[in-house]
């Protein structure tokens, strides 16, 4: 199932329950309970960031030409086709920070206990499962949505970038 | 010169050190890549010099900031 995580600003109220449920679902056990003993603690792919009047939970976007996937020295991150997410192969992760630095969203964060990126890869195995990626399904509020490629209109996508873009660079580029 | 931390790595290993001088944010000043580091990111991914010199934080920001404007010019 190939898709993407929306965000509808409007209805996020910052209460974290999905950076909760990332963390668990990427933790050892999947358990709250267990995973808040775990050390290392297992730490979110998203993070809910507050503006001026209102909040927005941030994660990967999973660019088409990632530049995280050009600067890897290691090919740790990979994708399995075109439109999957940008995957992370930890053991091939030597934590050397490129990623970081090429990530126009500032989103890849380092662990610098494990020496190894944190990315969001959109639950792949839950979804795979035919589950909802975990923040989605946490967020009581519906702030977060869940997508199939196919259900949104390219020209929106399309559209979308580009107004993201212009507002980032402040030109047409 | 490189300088090993241990003199005697285990077979198969090594752990460099190597202190290099790190370039400041241009938005908020926090020391964060090495000048080389930016330079190949302005370079191979054809970022502007003022986005490949600006630290992954000060990007969350200015994403943030970006999707507030996109949203706003929305209403």
């Amino acid at each position: 199932m190939k898709g993407m995580i929306i965000i509808n600003v409007d209805k996020c109220n910052a209460c974290k329950s999905c950076e909760i449920a990332c963390a668990v679902e990427h933790s050892a056990s999947k358990e709250l309970h267990q995973a808040i003993h775990e050390d290392p603690t297992p730490r979110a792919r998203v993070s809910v960031q507050k503006g001026v009047g209102f909040s927005v939970p941030l994660q990967c976007r999973q660019c088409a030409n990632a530049p995280c996937i050009a600067l890897c020295p290691t090919d740790a991150l990979y994708r399995l086709d075109p439109d999957s997410p940008v995957l992370l192969d930890e053991e091939k992760c030597i934590g050397c920070n490129w990623c970081v630095l090429a990530c126009p969203f500032g989103v890849i964060q380092l662990d610098a206990e494990r020496k190894v990126v944190i990315k969001c890869d959109q639950c792949f195995e839950r979804v795979q499962r035919g589950e909802l990626p975990a923040c989605v399904s946490a967020c009581p509020t519906g702030a977060l949505l869940f997508k199939l490629l196919g259900e949104i209109p390219k020209e929106r996508r399309d559209a979308y970038l580009v107004e993201i873009g212009q507002s980032l660079t402040g030109s047409g580029a | 010169m490189t300088d090993t931390v241990n003199p005697q790595p285990n077979v198969g290993t090594i752990t460099i050190k190597k202190p290099l001088l790190q370039i400041s944010c241009r938005v908020c000043g926090t020391p964060f890549a090495t000048e080389k580091q930016v330079r190949r990111v302005h370079e191979k991914l054809h970022f502007s010099e003022q986005l490949a010199a600006t630290c992954p934080r000060c990007r969350g920001t200015k994403f943030r900031g970006a999707m507030e404007k996109v949203l706003s010019s929305q209403e």
